[in-house]
């Protein structure tokens, strides 16, 4: 902890301070975190761009069935995250950050063809992820689908806008429990 | 596909635009039921539908596409955004939808510098809220960091008058907000704990271990109130005073399980507490009897205040909101399915598993829910369940008479008395620990009988087992108080045995409930010594048995008891708190460790908000119930005239009536007819008749938004259905102008079109209507009516 702390000068941490929905403290955590994802390139260089692969270590990532969406999300090149997208998805994911900002990346994050719509085949995809290695016949599926969309989808386009998404995720009140890593 | 206009269209749209339209020619039927009159056009696009196997088809894509790019409903969102995106909006902290095409994100930031520059000319105290208004902003760090720095160029800082104390006081409010995060996090007790019982056991277990700390929190205030105010006081008072204490009695290790002998005159009890003016510093007085009531009077309000203010939130957040007509269990498990916070492999493979089974589970008796059971099915069920009803109220009632008998058998009556040592304290354990005992066993009972009743869900049968148990332990509390408050008080003072010689009823009420404090301690170790840890050795031997799941539910509603036995002996024990922090803070730490060593992951899946709503509650209910049964005892029964800070009154509540009362009374004669105004029937029947109308008042109008919230409701369904008809419609006239060679189908469209797709104001807000008309209008105007080719 001694040895990150003097990574950062003071007016760094007050930028992320104010940037994030984390304190000093959670933000030296998170740094610990990302250093030990590739210590070595993160001890040359702070700021170092680390390969997705090495993202996904993280032990949350790591058994996370959208881990790959996520760290698309998230990377703001597109390949590879730095600290900065880093620290970003951990405030995120933290408590501080409030359920719009959480709806607003889950939407991200299950929009698994970037498209701004949640189609019927993100939703297949989405249980697809969250079943893993279990299988559900073409019936269930397609049934399961239609149960969600009847659920969700208010104008009846078989696809969840971000406003509908929105509208809907007020009323599943376990969504920000989930939707959090907690450092 | 190339002799249409779609350079406007990207590769990712024409894929939905796929789904689209292969949706919506599916439910063509379900337009019929709304536009029954124009069944003629459905039926022209049956026809259209064998023409879809021919090359149009792909025509019919890329117009679909097109067209849904330029509906209204599209134009609003954007509208929408703009609108949202300014500062202003941002006042009230609504952070607003920003999702752009990556192929868009370059410009966002122009966008967003774009409209803000807007607001800063309007707007010059927006410093305070800039923070959290760049925070917002769904991009990536340096982007914000790049709108925040050149937005603090622009902003000037205020120079004098309220601007300016505005600005310093937001500038004070959000310092304190930071040091106050920090500082909450310092108090967060057994972080690291949680996140290792998270990572590996998911949300629902860890669920558990927040709850036993927040019950632990709750106890903490109420420890210093009674430690600062009450045994401070006294312990200086009987070490400075004149109190004498009685030196004869010597510690032994049993006293700590019965709470008697060397404890029974310490300030752990009610008994202690003196009735006499303390004058610790000369000049200054200090009278126990004013103090202990209103210490009283304030931890139980403390209590109220934390409890209902948690209760009504999480019954707001998990009733109010998420209630409403439908209860959304599909997509409430496709979006937080998963818990983000699972770190081991073991704990990610059960949550599939879980989910899988939760979704075929949901699945299986959707389908159950369609198909009826016959007539004799239901009245068997029904039977069965008035049976066990039966049964269940039975029980309870043997459980309370059992209480009763234990208590007056054992407690009070002194047959065993000139026993031994040892066989006394067995005596004075023995009411607690087979109050204990049934508790364990009764509800294997109510399982076994739960097993019959079919409920149509397992989370039906978890509640109305968790309503069994809660009832079978408040029957028992109940019947306890009564013992109490109506046998043992008028019983002891008259006794003239040695045991309750010189012995207060309500320090014996104090011991009683210390007692059923500590046994319940020890059972709750004992079960997690014999039911976990010892099939754990069971399973290792024998591959029959299975190593045991944490069982949230039972634990919690024990959690629920123990504290509730806190707050009903807080009055007769003031250090009671101090014991069940203690126990609580053993507990926790046996229970971690026997759940990462003994127990195993829960497949069936507990994660239900819900639940945690109903703990709270039955927290609340049984709350109010102590609060009510120590009230009982404070204004209507006899205080012992042998110790305690209360003798020599007929009830404690006569100190403030007789005493302070009176006092203000004489002093300023305003009070009296202030008090005699309140104290008369009528101003009290208008009182009542005032908050019941509030109450009819807010009544009435949450049944009218609920029933406007589920027209407007039904208004969106047929809304969509009529856009899905309408583009249907369009896309016909689109596609048959096409198929006899005419591009433009209709001039007046092509140009309603033109006008909508241009730049959207404000005023397109109820564009919806203004749409339809307009298309109808061009396609009955258009030189090719559909009217002829279609029959």
């Amino acid at each position: 902890m001694g040895g990150s702390q003097s990574v950062f000068t003071d007016e760094e941490l007050d930028d992320y301070q104010t940037l994030t929905y984390l304190t000093k403290k959670e933000i030296l955590l998170v740094y610990k975190r990302f250093k030990v994802l590739d210590p070595e390139a993160v001890e040359a260089n702070k700021n170092a761009r680390l390969p997705l692969d090495k993202i996904r270590e993280l032990p949350e990532l790591k058994v996370n069935p959208f881990r790959d969406q996520i760290c698309k999300v998230f990377s703001s090149s597109g390949e590879g995250m730095t600290f900065e997208d880093f620290l970003d998805m951990m405030s995120v994911f933290s408590d501080g950050a409030p359920k719009t900002v959480k709806v607003e990346y889950a939407f991200r994050v299950y929009d698994f063809d970037g498209d701004d719509l949640i189609s019927d085949s993100d939703i297949k995809q989405v249980i697809e992820c969250l079943i893993g290695s279990n299988e559900l016949t073409e019936d269930e599926m397609h049934q399961l689908i239609d149960n969600i969309l009847e659920e969700a989808d208010l104008d009846d386009d078989k696809a969840l806008s971000f406003a509908e998404f929105e509208h809907v995720i007020s009323k599943s009140p376990d969504f920000v429990n989930s939707f959090r890593i907690r450092m | 596909m190339s002799n249409l206009d779609v350079s406007g269209v990207s590769g990712i749209e024409t894929e939905t635009a796929f789904h689209k339209s292969g949706s919506s020619t599916d439910l063509n039927p379900m337009s019929n039921e709304i536009f029954p009159s124009m069944s003629q056009f459905s039926a022209a696009s049956d026809e259209f539908k064998t023409i879809g196997a021919t090359n149009y088809f792909r025509g019919y894509d890329w117009s679909m596409a097109e067209l849904l790019q330029k509906l209204p409903s599209r134009q609003l969102e954007n509208v929408a955004d703009l609108a949202a995106r300014t500062l202003l909006r941002k006042k009230s902290l609504k952070p607003h939808r920003m999702t752009l095409r990556l192929s868009r994100e370059d410009s966002l930031e122009d966008d967003i510098m774009g409209s803000l520059d807007q607001d800063l000319q309007s707007a010059t105290d927006l410093s305070g809220y800039l923070d959290s208004a760049v925070r917002t902003f769904p991009t990536t760090l340096s982007k914000k960091r790049n709108i925040k720095h050149s937005i603090l160029v622009k902003v000037k800082k205020p120079e004098r008058g309220l601007p300016l104390l505005k600005y310093r006081l937001n500038k004070v409010s959000k310092y304190f907000t930071l040091k106050w995060r920090q500082f909450k996090r310092l108090l967060d007790l057994w972080r690291s704990h949680l996140l290792i019982i998270e990572g590996s056991f998911g949300t629902s277990v860890v669920s558990y271990f927040i709850f036993l700390k927040w019950v632990l929190l709750i106890n903490v205030p109420v420890f210093l109130f009674t430690f600062t105010l009450l045994v401070i006081p006294a312990l200086l008072y009987s070490w400075y005073g004149s109190q004498k204490l009685e030196d004869d009695v010597s510690f032994s290790f049993l006293d700590l399980f019965t709470g008697c002998g060397y404890l029974e005159n310490s300030i752990m009890y009610y008994g202690f507490y003196t009735n006499q003016t303390m004058e610790l510093v000369p000049g200054h007085s200090y009278e126990m009897k004013y103090v202990y009531l209103f210490t009283c009077a304030g931890y139980y309000i403390l209590c109220l205040i934390i409890l209902g203010y948690s209760y009504l939130r999480s019954y707001r957040i998990y009733y109010i909101e998420a209630g409403g007509p439908t209860i959304n269990c599909y997509f409430n498990m496709f979006v937080s399915g998963w818990d983000y916070g699972i770190t081991s492999n073991e704990a990610s493979l059960l949550k599939h598993k879980s989910l899988y089974n939760e979704f075929k589970e949901n699945l299986y008796s959707h389908h159950k829910k369609k198909s009826f059971r016959d007539k004799d099915e239901l009245t068997k069920l029904w039977l069965i369940r008035t049976l066990t009803w039966l049964l269940v109220i039975v029980m309870l009632t043997l459980s309370g008479y059992i209480t009763y008998f234990v208590s007056t058998e054992l407690s009070i009556t002194n047959k065993l008395a000139e026993e031994s040592k040892s066989y006394s304290t067995l005596k004075t354990l023995a009411m607690p620990i087979v109050l204990s005992s049934i508790q364990q066993l009764f509800p294997l009972v109510f399982s076994f009988l739960e097993s019959y009743e079919e409920y149509s869900s397992p989370k039906k049968q978890l509640y109305v087992h968790m309503f069994r148990a809660m009832a079978f332990k408040g029957t028992m509390l109940a019947v306890l108080v009564y013992f109490w408050f109506a046998v043992a008080s008028s019983n002891i003072e008259q006794d003239m045995s040695p045991t309750f010689a010189g012995k207060c009823w309500e320090t014996f009420v104090g011991e009683e409930i210390y007692r059923l404090v500590i046994v319940d301690l020890i059972f709750v170790l004992g079960y997690s010594f014999f039911m976990e840890f010892m099939r754990k050795i069971c399973s290792q031997r024998w591959e029959r048995i299975k190593k045991a799941e944490f069982a949230i539910a039972q634990h919690t509603l024990e959690l629920i008891y123990s504290q509730s036995l806190c707050w009903l002996g807080l009055f007769f024990a003031p250090l009671l708190p101090l014991v069940v922090i203690m126990k609580l803070v053993l507990i926790f730490y046996v229970k971690r460790f026997s759940l990462m060593n003994n127990c195993t992951p829960s497949v069936k899946s507990c994660r239900d908000s819900r639940a945690h709503t109903i703990f709270v509650g039955y927290l609340f209910i049984f709350f109010l119930l102590c609060c009510l049964a120590v009230g009982y005892s404070i204004v209507l029964i006899k205080p012992s005239n042998v110790c305690g800070p209360y003798q020599n009154y007929s009830a404690i509540y006569e100190v403030i009536n007789t005493d302070i009362i009176s006092r203000w009374r004489n002093d300023s004669p305003a009070f009296d007819e202030i008090s005699q105004v309140v104290n008369s029937p009528g101003f009290v029947a208008g009182v009542l008749i005032f908050m019941f109308m509030v109450l009819y008042y807010t009544r009435t109008i949450s049944i009218s938004h609920r029933a406007m919230v589920e027209q407007l409701q039904l208004q969106l369904i047929s809304e969509g259905k009529d856009k899905k008809f309408l583009m249907n419609l369009l896309n016909q006239v689109k596609i048959r102008g096409h198929k006899q060679g005419i591009l433009h189908p209709g001039p007046v469209l092509q140009k309603a079109l033109a006008d909508y797709s241009g730049p959207a104001t404000a005023s397109d807000a109820h564009g919806g209507k203004v749409f339809i008309r307009m298309v109808a209008d061009s396609i009955l105007g258009s030189p090719l009516p559909t009217g002829r080719s279609s029959p």
